[in-house]
């Protein structure tokens, strides 16, 4: 038995110090995971709270056939998708407002990729930022973010590839030089 | 498997290999390849960029407040409150109480039987088979049981034997002398079809 599924049978058993522990093993991953949806800092800690009591209620369901972590970020998208269908969010999408294209425009001419990559993933759709994120953030494996999302793991790897083709495509809107990093 | 084939496989790989998720042994496959192919070196540098975007906006997020483990735990300890989910927390407990719960059950049954099928007089109880004045009796077919028990109350006298297969009763009496007034009260109480002494 891994330290993880230990952690996880002290908090079936009713362990509360192992809820703590895990807690903070895992819970800047998970607010980073729920903020990058609801970009709220109330929000986001009512979903924490809501992912961690949902942890210690149902950790006996807990498989241990993936991370914990992957578990956590499973029960986390779902809290925070029915939060977003009931409050009728819209994912940001970050509309170009004229401070934003006077950045855009100065990072363009001292090629700051890094700056221009950042407000361009801003700018990805939910599904396709979401995907990225996992990866990018979360460092989660394909078969993970297959888990996380419910979908197959051809489909976690061709919208990454759509996801990489949006992209391209906002950085050529933005005006980034084609050659600069692609 | 074609060259081709395993170079669309390397490229699915490259956002792992830039976030250094790959296995050792799949990024030495991969570096290996990656040296002769222009196009795929062009692909992780994309992906290196996106990279470093990310690091930037993990920079940029807010760290969790320190109020929200005291929230969960206070919520938690809420819910402990909750005798439902001590049930849904506990198997054991669970199995307990509805095994606690039949067996009450259970004697609640055998208590409610044995009541209908104890005959408890009202009658005095130092009446003795042996020594008692008995007297036969047969009651109406629908006598109720408060019935005979306020007759046999005003008698001062009890069933100390039957009721037979022909619905005879014996009843005692403690005191002889009365046996007439008792024989006259019985047959006059609209209760009793036949009253007589027994030989």
């Amino acid at each position: 038995m891994n330290e993880e599924q230990k952690l996880i049978k002290q908090i079936v058993d009713g362990d509360e110090e192992a809820l703590r522990r895990l807690y903070d093993i895992t819970a800047r991953s998970v607010y980073q995971y729920i903020f990058n949806f609801v970009n709220n800092k109330e929000t986001a800690e009512d979903l924490m709270i809501e992912t961690y009591t949902q942890v210690w209620l149902s950790a006996k369901r807990f498989k241990g056939d993936s991370r914990i972590l992957t578990w956590i970020l499973g029960i986390a998208r779902n809290l925070t998708m029915n939060e977003i269908k009931k409050r009728d969010y819209r994912y940001e999408e970050l509309k170009d407002t004229e401070n934003q294209k006077a950045e855009q425009f100065r990072l363009t001419a001292e090629n700051e990729t890094e700056q221009l990559i950042y407000l361009a993933l801003k700018k990805l759709s939910l599904k396709h930022r979401e995907i990225l994120d996992l990866i990018f953030i979360h460092e989660l494996t394909y078969e993970e973010v297959a888990k996380i999302l419910d979908i197959p793991l051809n489909t976690v790897k061709t919208r990454i590839f759509y996801a990489k083709e949006k992209l391209r495509e906002i950085l050529e809107n933005m005006g980034v030089n084609k050659d600069a990093f692609f | 498997m074609p060259f081709s084939k395993k170079l669309e496989k390397i490229k699915e790989m490259l956002p792992l290999y830039s976030k250094r998720l790959v296995s050792d042994e799949k990024r030495e496959e991969i570096e290996n390849i990656l040296s002769n192919e222009p196009a795929l070196q062009k692909e992780l540098n994309f992906w290196n960029g996106v990279k470093r975007g990310y690091d930037k906006i993990k920079n940029d997020f807010p760290e969790p407040s320190n109020n929200i483990y005291p929230k969960i735990s206070s919520r938690i300890r809420g819910r402990r409150k909750y005798i439902w989910n001590i049930f849904s927390l506990n198997p054991k407990f669970s199995f307990g109480f509805i095994m606690f719960q039949f067996l009450v059950i259970i004697g609640l049954l055998f208590y409610i039987l044995n009541l209908k099928y104890e005959y408890k007089t009202l009658s005095t109880a130092e009446i003795k088979a042996e020594t008692a004045y008995a007297i036969n009796v047969v009651f109406k077919e629908d006598v109720k049981e408060k019935e005979i028990r306020e007759l046999l109350k005003k008698i001062d006298g009890r069933i100390i034997d039957g009721p037979s297969k022909t619905g005879l009763y014996v009843v005692g009496i403690k005191d002889r002398e009365k046996k007439d007034r008792v024989l006259d009260i019985l047959r006059k109480s609209g209760i009793v079809l036949l009253a007589e002494p027994a030989c």
